[in-house]
C-alpha cells in the first residue's frame, strides 16, 4: 500500500475526529466513564 | 539504550500516566474531572479507580448500546488515526495490559505457540463487540456493552477487583457475572504463563483493529534488498512472525526486537516509500 493511502486514511481518522468533537461525542463519553460501569466490574 | 528497554519504559509510562489519579486507588472513587472525556488510544478500564481517560472500546459500546444507537466518530477516528500512523505498535509500546501479559510470562521463559486457527478468533471477537450492543437489546432497548461485561479482563482486573472486592456497597451485589470474569481473567493469567500475550493473540478487539492496520500504516516494517533469510527475525520475535517474508502481518506487535536481531540491519522501522516493494493481499490476516 502506497504512502498516499496511509496519509489519506490519517487525514480520514482526524475528519472523524473533528466530525466527533463537533457533534459532542467527548461529553457523551466523558458521561459514560465519569460514572462506575457495573459491566466491567462484573455487576448485571 | 537497547529497544527493549525502551519498550518497557515507554509500556510502564503509559501505563503509569494512563492510572495517574492516585488517590483514586485509595478512596476506590473514580476519577471525574474533564480529562475523562477523551480516549486513549488503547485498553485501560474507565472504571479503574486510577484512571484518568476514557477506554475506547468501552466507550464505543456504550454508544453502541445507547438509544438512540450511535456510532462514536470521534472513538473511530481516533482508532483510525492511530492505526494508520503506527499500527500495532500502540499495543506493543503502550498497552498496560500488554505490560501486565508480558511481566507475567517471566514467570515460565518457554512459550508454546498458538494454532493459527485460534488466533482468528479475535476477528469473531471483533466483529461481536461492535455488532452484539446492537443486536441484542435489553429492556427499553438499549443494548450492553457484552465485551466488557462477559469477557474483558483488563477491567476485570483494573475495576471488578478493586471496586467491587473493596467497595462494600457493590460487593453485596456481585454475583454469578463477576465469578465468570473472574474466572476469565484466571484463565488468561494462566495462559500469559505459557502463551506469548494471549489476550492480545485470542480476543482483543482493539489490538485487531489495529493489526488490520499494520499494514496501511504510514510507519511500518520494511525488510530491505539483500535479506538472506537466515531466520533470525523469526527466532528473535516473540510470536514467532516470519518478518522477512511478512513484515507486517497483523500478528505484529511491533516490539521491534526483529530490527534488532537482524545481523545484516536490513529491518527498520520507518514512513513507508511513496510504493511499498513488500506485502502482499494476504499478509493483512498472517
Amino acid at each position: 500500500m502506497s504512502r498516499r493511502f496511509s496519509i489519506a486514511l490519517i487525514t480520514a481518522g482526524l475528519l472523524l475526529i473533528a466530525l466527533g468533537l463537533c457533534s459532542g461525542d467527548v461529553a457523551r463519553v466523558l458521561i459514560k466513564a465519569q460514572r462506575f460501569c457495573l459491566e466491567c466490574i462484573g455487576i448485571g | 539504550m537497547l529497544t527493549a528497554s525502551k519498550r518497557r519504559l515507554a509500556q510502564l509510562f503509559a501505563a503509569v500516566l494512563s492510572n495517574s489519579h492516585l488517590s483514586g486507588f485509595l478512596s476506590l472513587n473514580l476519577y471525574q474531572g474533564p480529562l475523562k472525556g477523551l480516549c486513549i488510544p488503547f485498553l485501560n478500564c474507565y472504571s479503574c479507580p486510577g484512571a484518568v481517560a476514557a477506554c475506547p472500546l468501552g466507550s464505543l459500546q456504550s454508544m453502541l448500546a445507547e438509544v438512540p444507537h450511535r456510532l462514536s466518530l470521534y472513538v473511530l477516528g481516533l482508532m483510525t488515526f492511530t492505526g494508520a500512523l503506527a499500527g500495532r505498535f500502540i499495543c506493543g509500546w503502550l498497552c498496560p495490559f500488554g505490560l501486565l501479559q508480558e511481566l507475567v510470562a517471566r514467570v515460565h521463559h518457554r512459550k508454546f505457540p498458538l494454532p493459527k486457527v485460534l488466533t482468528r478468533l479475535k476477528y469473531l471477537f471483533l466483529i461481536l463487540a461492535l455488532a452484539l450492543p446492537v443486536l441484542i437489546l435489553q429492556v427499553g432497548g438499549t443494548g450492553e456493552p457484552y465485551f466488557c461485561k462477559f469477557i474483558c479482563p483488563a477491567g476485570t482486573i483494573e475495576a471488578g477487583l478493586p471496586l467491587g472486592l473493596g467497595r462494600p456497597e457493590l460487593r453485596g451485589l456481585l454475583g454469578g457475572l463477576f465469578l465468570w470474569k473472574a474466572a476469565i481473567l484466571v484463565l488468561f493469567l494462566v495462559a500469559m504463563v505459557f502463551l506469548y500475550r494471549p489476550f492480545c493473540q485470542l480476543a482483543c478487539p482493539l489490538g485487531t483493529f489495529y493489526g488490520l492496520c499494520n499494514r496501511f500504516s504510514l510507519w511500518r516494517l520494511e525488510v530491505a534488498a539483500g535479506c538472506e533469510h537466515c531466520g533470525q527475525c523469526r527466532q528473535s520475535c516473540p510470536l514467532k512472525i516470519p518478518v522477512d517474508l511478512s513484515p507486517n502481518s497483523a500478528e505484529c506487535i511491533r516490539c521491534l526486537l526483529c530490527r534488532d536481531a537482524c545481523p545484516r540491519g536490513l529491518i527498520s522501522f520507518d514512513r513507508c516509500a511513496s510504493v511499498s516493494n513488500h506485502g502482499s493481499t494476504h499478509e493483512m490476516f498472517d
